[in-house]
């Protein structure tokens, strides 16, 4: 049985991909289709950002704001290794909401998608260490490419 | 605590050499919880632009000291992933001096002309490129 407060985000990332893939084919089918890479890169962050929740929770630590999360991850040895990763497509992401970056194809697959498969697989990888089970590892790629 | 810090801005000569003064050799190890490292005292803004600077994707540095926060923008021309990785790592390594001085990093690629003008005038200019 896994910790309720951890199970609450791992069903919140399965919510938040089926709002990607809502989004992602409602843009396609629009006449003429929509960019809307600005969105899907901000949505790929909140589901890592998701995932590190779900993992702060077997430490004891919860976040309100981004800054004491980045904090975190930048002191917690168990994460540094994607704490690259995730701020690269956290930066991103704020680029795209409040700048209105847009990103290739190739971009989104080559860079932002590669950099939240690196997050995912970590915090998977963690939560297994914890004896969390039933994990749930969601596949943006199957949406985005 | 570190409002009134004296931050260095110092140009880059064409070679991207750092001006003497910043080349003075540090030990970030040496001494850290608001800021003084080795003997020197630096802001978020003046730590990173000690990092980076010198790279040549890199447009401005800018660093804004809010009630809450040092907000840092660094503005590139690109972003590729080495770059990145220096900078993130940079920033790991503010996180363990700056301990008592709340910072935000802001690394962007899409701020120039208006926007960058603008954001230009709004903090501490660290480094402009020419």
């Amino acid at each position: 049985m896994n910790p309720p407060e951890v199970q609450k985000y791992l069903e919140l990332l399965k919510h938040d991909l089926k709002v990607l893939r809502l989004l992602t084919d409602a843009a396609k089918s629009s006449n003429p289709p929509e960019d809307v890479s600005d969105w899907q890169v901000t949505l790929l962050f909140y589901l890592a950002c998701i995932y590190v929740k779900a993992a702060a929770q077997l430490y004891g630590e919860r976040f309100d704001d981004h800054i004491s999360l980045r904090g975190w991850l930048n002191r917690e040895q168990d994460m540094i290794a994607m704490t690259r990763d995730y701020r690269k497509l956290e930066e991103a992401s704020r680029d795209a909401r409040y700048e209105g970056r847009l990103f290739s194809p190739r971009e989104i697959e080559q860079e932002q998608l590669s950099r939240f498969e690196t997050v995912r697989d970590h915090v998977v990888d963690v939560l297994r260490g914890k004896g969390v089970t039933r994990i749930t590892e969601i596949d943006p790629r199957a949406v985005l490419v | 605590m570190f409002d009134n810090a004296v931050v260095a801005i110092q140009e880059i000569d064409e070679q991207g050499s750092i001006g003497q003064p910043n080349a003075v050799e540090v030990t970030p190890s040496e001494t850290a919880e608001h800021g003084a490292v080795g003997n020197m005292w630096l802001s978020p803004g003046s730590f990173m632009f000690r990092e980076i600077a010198s790279r040549p994707e890199v447009l401005a540095i800018v660093e804004r000291i809010e009630p809450e926060r040092h907000c840092v923008l660094v503005a590139l021309e690109h972003d590729p992933d080495e770059l990145l990785d220096d900078i993130f790592d940079a920033e790991r390594e503010m996180f363990r001096i700056f301990q008592k001085v709340p910072f935000d990093l802001r690394v962007t690629v899409s701020q120039s002309g208006d926007a960058l003008a603008s954001v230009l005038s709004s903090g501490i200019v660290h480094y402009q490129r020419r």
